[in-house]
Order: structure tokens, then C-alpha cells, then sequence
């Protein structure tokens, strides 16, 4: 970019896709908020589940989180960036096929999530469990977006790049590396793949991921749509340009560190989980100052709260993002993740965040934008108002009922007696203390859903009384005299990056005297920024450097995302060789004596089968396979968990929610029969439960076809199968499935051997212990000689 | 006291690592804005960006068709 001669241009913003996405998202999210409160409805009305296959809650519950995430806030994300992109760089989008690419592509993915997941095809990572054919998808729609996005940077004609741009560039950069990070997969078939992680790893990518999509999805773009919509509404500049400085980059530093907060006291290495936790306190430093720098903003403009519905939702929605980023941490301390994990109290976290904050900010930016994108006024400002005040009403009752159901059940589950047991050994006693607190959820979530409907038909008629509406605008083009694209790449925050990434790896990989080099450099980095920083009177600030040139920019963020997941992600995989393989039988004396006693196992073929059909169900959803080390956990469900128990897992299946009992000792703890009968009507063995009736698994029939593809795909993934294994995978299972029918048999149920239903109880009855018979015994095979 | 620390594991280094990189990194930014930025009079053009630009369908920035 050498220096040019000014000139006016005559430029058109492209808002036809603005409005695209914008519709987007007042019919997704109408979808999504429905679906939620379908599964709400699950939740206290089990018959709600309808009897089918497709509509049971662990289906339907990842279509609501992903329709709510994706879909609803997606869209207006994409509306909102390309709105504000536009006018803050005074320039057309590059391209307007990509546009259009971007908006479709992203519907496609939309709906072939809404297709996919009540089919049960699924990851069964929480908010990446898209199959790896529409992750492909996701990936092709994202570098469009990319691709538009910094097209449209480099011709754009304000030098400067705002804060909110900024965002934004944060956001496309870390959700490419976190989505194709944590999906890398191997296909078994078009449907079906397994992650490449295991175990441990899984989950703590997993969660790398699951967090930073809340950060960098739901998070990062919606400050930049705040800090752009929220000085438009109140008609004043953002308070401090200064603090917003600072917040970003504490933000995206801190934020990538965060995801271990997700699995405190569980098998992961204590020093991850306690990085986790350091960083995440300390995120409420950067967020609240955002906060405040938002709520700021209205100084001499807070008349404006008490006639414009706009501010309304954008104070409410900046108030929400200051509560959920003070929850956030507050959860991410241990000892308060002891009583709030598993427990409702996250549901009520992360509706906090997702409709309060994200959903609150969506709603005032509609109001504000359809009106002008259709040339015309808001049709009725009373409708929206009582929009808001409904809308306010409803999070307030699901949070705080949440909060109510999420404490309670902490501190039932712990409960201990005089005598150090447990107080309420019955799981069920809890889910039924709840099922008050259910109902007002749904309560909340229907009156939050028909604020939305309110909205719908508010803005529908908004948009029929008025016209498309295309602006023209006259501008300076951008005089590019900053310095050439060779000149910017010899430039100092381009080469101290560099020399940043470089120190990494040397830190990373190297030995002792290697590392000692690399914190050297970091201290000798530190003193030249310092100094170059103080010497530099003459020529261009590095700020005017950095944020003037969109790579040089680009460059800093990626530095600044990828520290933090290296340095969690890095040591757990270079620690793979040092998780022993041996663990004790759970029930074993040797356990008690802390003496490992056999290998780990690989699963069976019959009990791999029917792990998947536990992932297809989303069996994950209510039931966790992760028993923290708390005697009141032990006392309930056993052992401990221990890393070395995972290590064939691909998927992990921890879980992040209890509304039904920890499963990682079911394994033996009860007949083949009691399964049978709980999976056929939950009620008839557990009196109260609202979990879904699975008959149809017992008219399903499993395709031991398939296995053996599996089995060589697990291979490849570290799983020692063997090729004798492998070619009798459908003969062992059957063989298997058979002894599990048997069994059921003589308790007068008949039962197919290979159906679905045998399959997912010879999964159960695996968990958490070794390996179980395949084969009638040699004895028994004498006496069944003997008989004949 | 540091040997009592990493005896049980090397890796607890690195948050340790991650911290100081944080730490320094913030610092720097901290300093830059408040000491460098001060008197920055572009940051104030900057910050009213937002209200320079123009708005379909309001018609006194620019010119709106519909």
C-alpha cells in the first residue's frame, strides 16, 4: 500500500444481505427460543418427549442450544458485523457473491443441524456436535466471511480501524483455529467419525473450545456490536477509547485460558484446572471494565431510558453481561464449582449470558436497524416496550429459579448424616425438590418466548409499511501513506510478534538450557518494546502502527490466542505417554490398597456399539461418566474417576450436567434386567423420573457391518485392536449380545441379541470396570453340553 | 519452597509461564495507554467514529433511496 493522492468516491453500502441476516434472525431465533421451550416442557412433563425416537430431550436439547448459539445469535452477529463494517470503514462489502455464499451457507448449515440432530446423528461435543460433513460446511462458510471481511479491510476508506472492528477481526481469527482444532475427526462414514483426541485430551480440548465459543462467538462480536449500536442509540461516543483498548486485549488474552474452568475436580491435571481458574478470576477485571465503559457511555443521555426501548434493551443486555462475567469467575473458583457443577445453577449461568446478554443486545439492535434498513419508523414503540418489559420478566424468573434448583441440588447432593453418610441417597429425591423450580422455568422461558413473538410481529408490520432502503455516501478515499506492504512486514509489531511465536516453540519443545534462552528473550523483548517505545518520538506511535494495518493487527491477535492454547493444549499432549494405562478394578481389594491390578481394555465390539448409541441418544446430556473426588461422590456412585479409565474414550463422555446420576461405575451395579425395564419406561424402576422412555431401542437393530471400520479407525486413533479382533467383530458381539439376551431370557424377557436395547446394556454394564465376558464360560458351555 | 512446588510435576511451570507472559503483556498495554496515549488526540476522533457514519433511512447523513 504506497501513498496515493486522495480522491472522492462515490460509495453503496450493501445492505440487501444486512437485511438477509437480519430476517435470519428473527425467524431462527422464534425457532430457537420454541425448541427451548420444548425441552423446558421435557424437563417437567416427561410425556412432553411424545414416545418418538426424534423429539426425546437428549436429541432435541442440542438443537436448541446450537439453534439458540448459531442460529438466533449467528445471524445477528453477521448482520450486525456487516452493518456496522460497512459505515465504520466507509466502504461496500468486497465482494458481493462471498456475501451471499456467507448467507446461505450458513441457513445450509442451520438446517441440516435441524435435520441432523433429531435424526441423532451427532459428535456429542456440547455446541460442536454438528457431523463432520457440515462441519466442512461451517469451515467453507467461515473463510467467506474471512475472506470478505479483510477483503473489505483493504479497501477501505477510513485509516482507522474502531474498536468494534477489532472485535470482530478477534472473533473470525480464533473461531477458525478452535472450530478446526477441536474437530479434528476421523470418518468412519459419512455420518459418523471419531475426534482424534481421547480421553482427557477430548475433554480438555473440548472445553478450549466449548468455552471460548461463549467468548469469541458470544462474546467478542457483541462487544464490537456494542460498541458500535450502543453510541449510535444514546448519540454519544463511547466513554473511553482508552479503557476499551485495554479491555480488548485483557479480553482475548485472558479469555483463551479459561476452558479448564469447565472440568475442575475431575480427572484432568490439577495444574490445568488451576490455571483455569486463575485466569478466569481475573476475567473480571476486562469484563467488567467493559461494562462499565458501555454503561458509561449513556452519561447525559440516561433520559433517553425512560422513552426509548432501544436503550432499554441495550442497558438491560450491558447489566446481564456484567452479572453472567461476575457469575462466570465466581463458578470457576473451586470450592464454589464443588456445590455449582452439574447442577442447575449453569443452566441459569449461561441463560444469563445467552439471552440476557446476547439476546437483550439482539433485540435492541433490530429494533434500532430493521427501521432504517426498510426506510421507515418502528411501528408501534408501546408493542416494544412491552416487549422488554416482558422479555425482563421472563430471564428474571429462569435465572433465579435456576439459581434456586442449581444451589439446592448442590448442597442436597452432599448432604451428609451424623454418621458421615449420605442424607439423601436417592438420587430421585433431588430431581422431584426441583421439579417446582422446572416449572417456573418454564414459566420464565414462555414469557421470554412471547416477548419474541411480540417482537416478530412488531417488526414484520415495520417492515411491510416501509421500502428497502440504499445508501449512497460521498467519501475521501483513504490515502494510504502508511508504510508499503514490505515496510509494514519489517515493521516492528509484525517482527516482535514473530519473535514471540519463535520463543514459544523454543519454550515449548526445547530442554532446560533452551527454555532458560527463551524467557531470556521474552525479558530482552520486553526491555526494546520498552525503550523503542520511549525513543520513538519521531516517527508513527506503535498503536497508529498496529491498529492502521489490518495484518499487522491480525498478527498480534493470533499471537495473543495462540499463547494460551498452547500452553494448555501442548502439555497435556506431550503427557499422553506418561497416563498410565493400568487402572484398578473398581471394586477390587487391590483399589483399596491404591494397586493398579490389569490394563485398561478396549471396549468390546458389542459395548463400542452401544456406546454409540449412548452418544446418538445424548445419554451426555443428563448424565455425567466423571466422579469427582468427594467422599459424598464416592459414597453415591464410587471411585473416583481417574485419567488413565479415559484413555480409549473418543468421544469423552463427562458430561457437564446432572439431571440424572453420575454412570461412570454403573457398570455392576445393577441386573440386566433393571436396565431393561428403566430404558423401557424410566418410571417403572425409578418412581418420579423425567427421563425419556427408549423402547424403540428394543425393535432397533445394531449393523455389526459397520464395526469392524470402527475398530480400524480406533486403531488408528492409539486403540489396540487386533486384526483377529477386528475380523470377528460382528461374531464377538453377537456372541456377547447373545449372553445379555440369555440372561434377560430367563427372567422371561425375550430380546433380540443384536437389538439396539442388548447393545447400550452391554455398555453399561462395562462402565467403569474391565473387561466383561463375550463368551459363556467354559463351564457353563460344559453344563449346556450336559443338558443337551 | 519452588523445589517442594515442581517435585510432583515439571508442568506446574507453566502456569506459572503463563502468568508472566500475561502479566508483562498487560502491564505493557496498561502503561502505552495510559502513559503513550495520553495525549492522543486522533483517539478522540476514533471514539466518535460510530456517530460519523451514515445510517440508512436517516436521512441527514447522506442520501438515502428507497
Amino acid at each position: 500500500m504506497q501513498a496515493t493522492t486522495p480522491v472522492t468516491k462515490r460509495v453503496v453500502y450493501d445492505d440487501e444481505v444486512v437485511r438477509a441476516f437480519s430476517l435470519a434472525t428473527i425467524i431462527w431465533g422464534a425457532v430457537g427460543l420454541l425448541v427451548g421451550v420444548l425441552v423446558a416442557t421435557q424437563l417437567s412433563f416427561w410425556q412432553a418427549n411424545l414416545g418418538l425416537p426424534w423429539t426425546s430431550y437428549g436429541r432435541l436439547r442440542p438443537l436448541h442450544t446450537n439453534a439458540v448459539i448459531f442460529a438466533f445469535v449467528g445471524n445477528m452477529m453477521f448482520a450486525g458485523v456487516y452493518y456496522s463494517t460497512q459505515r465504520l470503514l466507509k466502504a461496500r462489502l468486497a465482494s458481493d457473491l462471498l456475501s451471499w455464499i456467507h448467507f446461505w451457507g450458513w441457513q445450509a448449515v442451520i438446517v441440516g443441524a435441524a435435520i441432523t440432530y433429531p435424526l441423532g446423528l451427532t459428535q456429542s461435543k456440547e455446541y460442536a456436535e454438528l457431523i463432520w460433513p457440515l462441519d466442512l460446511l461451517v469451515v467453507l462458510v467461515w473463510v467467506a466471511f474471512a475472506v470478505n471481511f479483510f477483503w473489505t479491510l483493504a479497501r477501505r476508506n477510513e485509516r482507522n480501524l474502531y474498536v468494534a472492528i477489532w472485535f470482530y477481526i478477534s472473533t473470525i481469527i480464533t473461531i477458525a483455529v478452535l472450530y478446526i482444532v477441536n474437530n479434528l475427526q476421523l470418518p468412519t462414514s459419512l455420518t459418523h467419525s471419531y475426534s482424534i483426541f481421547t480421553g482427557v485430551q477430548d475433554a480438555l480440548v473440548q472445553w478450549w473450545y466449548g468455552h471460548n465459543a461463549v467468548a469469541f462467538f458470544l462474546t467478542t462480536p457483541i462487544l464490537g456490536i456494542m460498541y458500535y449500536f450502543l453510541p449510535k442509540a444514546a448519540g454519544r461516543p463511547v466513554y473511553s477509547y482508552r479503557l476499551s483498548i485495554v479491555h480488548f486485549w485483557s479480553l482475548i488474552f485472558i479469555y483463551i485460558w479459561a476452558g479448564p474452568h469447565h472440568l475442575l475436580y475431575t480427572a484432568l491435571p490439577d495444574w490445568a484446572q488451576t490455571m483455569g481458574m486463575i485466569f478466569s478470576v481475573m476475567l473480571w477485571a476486562p469484563s467488567w471494565g467493559g461494562m462499565l465503559n458501555g454503561l458509561l457511555t449513556l452519561r447525559g443521555a440516561w433520559d433517553k431510558l425512560r422513552t426509548d426501548p432501544v436503550i432499554k434493551f441495550y442497558i438491560v443486555a450491558v447489566t446481564f453481561y456484567g452479572m453472567s462475567t461476575f457469575e462466570g469467575p465466581l463458578l470457576s473458583i473451586k470450592s464454589v464449582s464443588a456445590l455449582g457443577h452439574y447442577t442447575d445453577w449453569i443452566i441459569g449461568h449461561v441463560h444469563g449470558g445467552a439471552l440476557g446478554w446476547n439476546g437483550f443486545m439482539a433485540f435492541g439492535m433490530l429494533y434500532w436497524m430493521v427501521p432504517r434498513l426498510w426506510g421507515t419508523q418502528l411501528k408501534s414503540v408501546r408493542l416494544a416496550e412491552l416487549h422488554f418489559w416482558i422479555a425482563t420478566f421472563g430471564i428474571l424468573l429462569y435465572v433465579v429459579s435456576m439459581w434456586i434448583s442449581g444451589v439446592s441440588q448442590g448442597l442436597f447432593w452432599r448432604a451428609l448424616d451424623a454418621e458421615g453418610f449420605l442424607k439423601y441417597p436417592d438420587f430421585i429425591e433431588g430431581l422431584l425438590a426441583s421439579r417446582f423450580m422446572y416449572q417456573m422455568r418454564l414459566i420464565g422461558g414462555l414469557a421470554y418466548f412471547a416477548g419474541a413473538l411480540l417482537m416478530v410481529g412488531n417488526l414484520w408490520a415495520t417492515i411491510r409499511s416501509g421500502r428497502k432502503s440504499t445508501v449512497e455516501i460521498e467519501v475521501q478515499g483513504y490515502a494510504h501513506d502508511g508504510p508499503g506492504f514490505w515496510a509494514l512486514m519489517r515493521g516492528a509489531p509484525v517482527l516482535y510478534s514473530l519473535a514471540v511465536i519463535v520463543l514459544s516453540l523454543v519454550l515449548f519443545f526445547s530442554g532446560t538450557l533452551g527454555s532458560a534462552i527463551a524467557l531470556a528473550g521474552f525479558g530482552v523483548l520486553v526491555i526494546a518494546g520498552a525503550l523503542s517505545i520511549g525513543t520513538e518520538k519521531s516517527r508513527r506511535s506503535w498503536h497508529d502502527l498496529v491498529e492502521g494495518h489490518s495484518l499487522a493487527f491480525t498478527v498480534l491477535v493470533l499471537v495473543a490466542i495462540l499463547v494460551g492454547g498452547l500452553v494448555e493444549i501442548v502439555p497435556l499432549v506431550v503427557a499422553k505417554k506418561d497416563v498410565p494405562a493400568q487402572v484398578a478394578h473398581a471394586d477390587s481389594v487391590w483399589a483399596a490398597r491404591g494397586e493398579y491390578v490389569f490394563v485398561q481394555m478396549p471396549y468390546s465390539p458389542l459395548e463400542l456399539e452401544g456406546r454409540d448409541i449412548y452418544v446418538r441418544e445424548g445419554c451426555y446430556v443428563c448424565h455425567s461418566q466423571m466422579v469427582r473426588p468427594f467422599r459424598h461422590e464416592t459414597l453415591r456412585y464410587g471411585e473416583y474417576s481417574r485419567a488413565a479409565e479415559f484413555i480409549y474414550d473418543t468421544p469423552f463422555q463427562w458430561g457437564s450436567k446432572r439431571t440424572g446420576p453420575d454412570l461412570h461405575r454403573e457398570g455392576g451395579k445393577y441386573a440386566n434386567l433393571w436396565h431393561y425395564l428403566h430404558l423401557n419406561d424410566p418410571r417403572s424402576t425409578s418412581p418420579g423420573s423425567n427421563m425419556p422412555a427408549y423402547a424403540h431401542l428394543k425393535t432397533g437393530r445394531v449393523d455389526y457391518g459397520g464395526t469392524p471400520g470402527k475398530m480400524r479407525a480406533l486403531r488408528k486413533l492409539g486403540v489396540p485392536y487386533q486384526d483377529a479382533q477386528i475380523a470377528a467383530a460382528g461374531a464377538t458381539a453377537r456372541s456377547q449380545g447373545g449372553l445379555i439376551a440369555a440372561d434377560l431370557a430367563a427372567q422371561a424377557v425375550t430380546i433380540a441379541p443384536d437389538s439396539e436395547l442388548v447393545a447400550l446394556i452391554g455398555y453399561l454394564q462395562r462402565l467403569g470396570r474391565g473387561p466383561q465376558p463375550t463368551a459363556p464360560a467354559p463351564a457353563a458351555l460344559a453344563a449346556r453340553e450336559v443338558a443337551r | 519452597m519452588s523445589e517442594w512446588f515442581f517435585r510432583d510435576n515439571p508442568l506446574l511451570a507453566w502456569p506459572l509461564v503463563g502468568l508472566g507472559i500475561f502479566v508483562a503483556a498487560f502491564l505493557m498495554v496498561v502503561l502505552y495507554v495510559t502513559v503513550v496515549l495520553r495525549r492522543d488526540r486522533d483517539l478522540e476522533r476514533m471514539a466518535a467514529l460510530p456517530l460519523d457514519d451514515v445510517s440508512a433511512g436517516a436521512p441527514e447523513e447522506g442520501v438515502v433511496r428507497t
